[in-house]
């Protein structure tokens, strides 16, 4: 029931049915300017690609999110093992971890582009957006640690940078790496939402906002397909990760 | 290693009342009992993993432990598991060599670079207790090293462990009549809580055992 095979006829049946939808709705509207067809945004997806500016922006856009991603991931390995081990820091760290969490990212980005020039104001707000995500599973990750290891190495006295290379860090990949293919969907959002309002010179979200103020729905389109086809290579290239950390006995 | 007047209960069952044990210096003490008697319990008290609700435990050094399960890194290699305890400042050659023939004694050398998920139960068993005996230490507690190992086997191991065990304070948990005669200097019984102590000569061990089986089966 569960073949591969059958999981990927269904997957690719059901983007068939969504190009088809929307195919033939933009023939009902027929108006490009409001929903530009399937084939029109795709010619103008390999239209983009003939760009040097497209491939700086993607460049760009990517290295934003990979920074955030560094800068989050030393950060929240930091504080979520400390979290983990010590009760006093986990209770100091969260009405911290409920702002970012609660409040409106719109609210954050207009704010970090009052604060700060552009480029760090993008990153700024992706790391207010992804360290509540990557903080959570660390902590999840110490929370549910064995505690028939733990034991074991209080006994044995093991030096503490050897059980965190050994036990905790191998402990808590899993977890992580759930935690990074979370943060990732919503770190490229948040990105080019912060680059659209932003306006750094060159990225996604600037190049979004072009096209918007040409009208050129179909660019917006055509952008926005660019950046799904941009997850899913992410996406895959984590659960490939994810996989290979399971397969390991 | 001296434990007094240890007192500690598990909700409404008091297992210690006011229990003194000290196992005999630089010699193996085997504690027998039936399941559910705080065996376990007075190892990880010795181990300092638990805390008594009063009473006092005397360590004395490092401790090592052959733990009532594996505990072995999923993550890791039946050699590197086995190496993990080591002194550190014995150089990396010296460990695998001395880890190398430890693994050869308890016969699972072959098994060396395989994970713990890839070999048998008794296999795991004599990982773990080729860690324990691996790592520095004064005082050894072992909570049933020999078990889910076959009888011929059993006594191989027994025996290729006793030297190793010589001129140092070891407890034995064990239900294993073999292990209890060939490895101890002293031998005590644990009654059902709240335990008593009860030194038990080493040629009543066999008919002892038998009696402690028919109070298990009972």
């Amino acid at each position: 029931m569960n073949s591969p095979v059958r999981k990927r006829t269904w997957i690719v049946s059901s983007a068939a049915a969504a190009v088809l939808i929307w195919s033939l709705a933009s023939r009902i509207v027929g108006r490009e300017i409001l929903l530009p067809s399937p084939e029109l945004t795709v010619m103008y997806l390999f239209h983009m690609f003939l760009s040097g500016e497209t491939w700086m922006a993607v460049g760009l856009t990517l290295i934003r999110v990979i920074l955030a991603f560094a800068m989050n991931i030393v950060v929240s390995l930091a504080l979520g093992i400390a979290a983990g081990f010590f009760e006093r820091a986990e209770y100091a760290l969260t009405p911290v971890l409920t702002v970012m969490k609660s409040v409106p990212t719109m609210g954050i980005i207009l704010l970090s582009l009052i604060w700060f020039k552009s480029g760090a104001a993008v990153l700024f707000v992706c790391s207010l957006i992804i360290f509540p995500v990557l903080y959570s599973s660390v902590l999840t990750g110490i929370k549910n640690l064995d505690v028939g290891l733990l034991e074991m190495h209080r006994v044995f006295r093991i030096r503490r940078t050897r059980m965190l290379r050994h036990f905790i860090v191998p402990s808590l990949r899993p977890h992580f790496i759930a935690g990074m293919m979370s943060g990732l969907g919503l770190a490229m959002k948040v990105v080019i939402a912060a680059e659209v309002l932003a306006q750094p010179k060159i990225g996604i979200g600037t190049m979004f906002q072009i096209e918007r103020a040409r009208l050129n729905t179909t660019g917006v389109f055509a952008w926005s397909l660019l950046v799904i086809i941009l997850t899913a290579f992410t996406d895959l290239l984590f659960s490939t990760l994810k996989k290979r950390c399971e397969v390991r006995p | 290693m001296r434990l007094q007047g240890i007192h500690k209960r598990f909700g409404e069952m008091v297992l210690y009342d006011g229990l003194d044990f000290s196992p005999v210096e630089n010699g193996v003490t085997c504690l027998l009992g039936p399941s559910g008697c705080g065996k376990t319990t007075l190892l990880n008290l010795a181990a300092g993993l638990i805390l008594p609700d009063s009473g006092s435990v005397e360590e004395s050094g490092r401790v090592s432990y052959v733990f009532q399960e594996e505990r072995l890194l999923p993550w890791e290699t039946v050699e590197f598991n086995a190496m993990y305890a080591m002194d550190h400042a014995l150089s990396a050659a010296e460990r695998r060599e001395t880890i190398g023939e430890l693994l050869e004694a308890l016969e699972i050398a072959d098994a060396s670079d395989k994970y713990p998920a890839q070999i048998s139960g008794g296999m795991a068993r004599r990982t773990a207790l080729a860690r324990a005996l691996a790592a520095p230490f004064d005082t050894l507690l072992l909570d049933e090293p020999f078990s889910s190992l076959d009888p011929d086997l059993r006594v191989r191991i027994v025996e290729r462990v006793r030297p190793r065990l010589s001129g140092k304070t070891v407890i034995l948990v064990t239900h294993d009549y073999t292990a209890a005669e060939a490895l101890s200097d002293a031998i005590y019984r644990l009654s059902m809580p709240p335990v008593r102590l009860t030194s038990v000569d080493k040629a009543d061990v066999k008919s002892e055992l038998d009696r402690i089986k028919r109070m298990d089966s009972d």
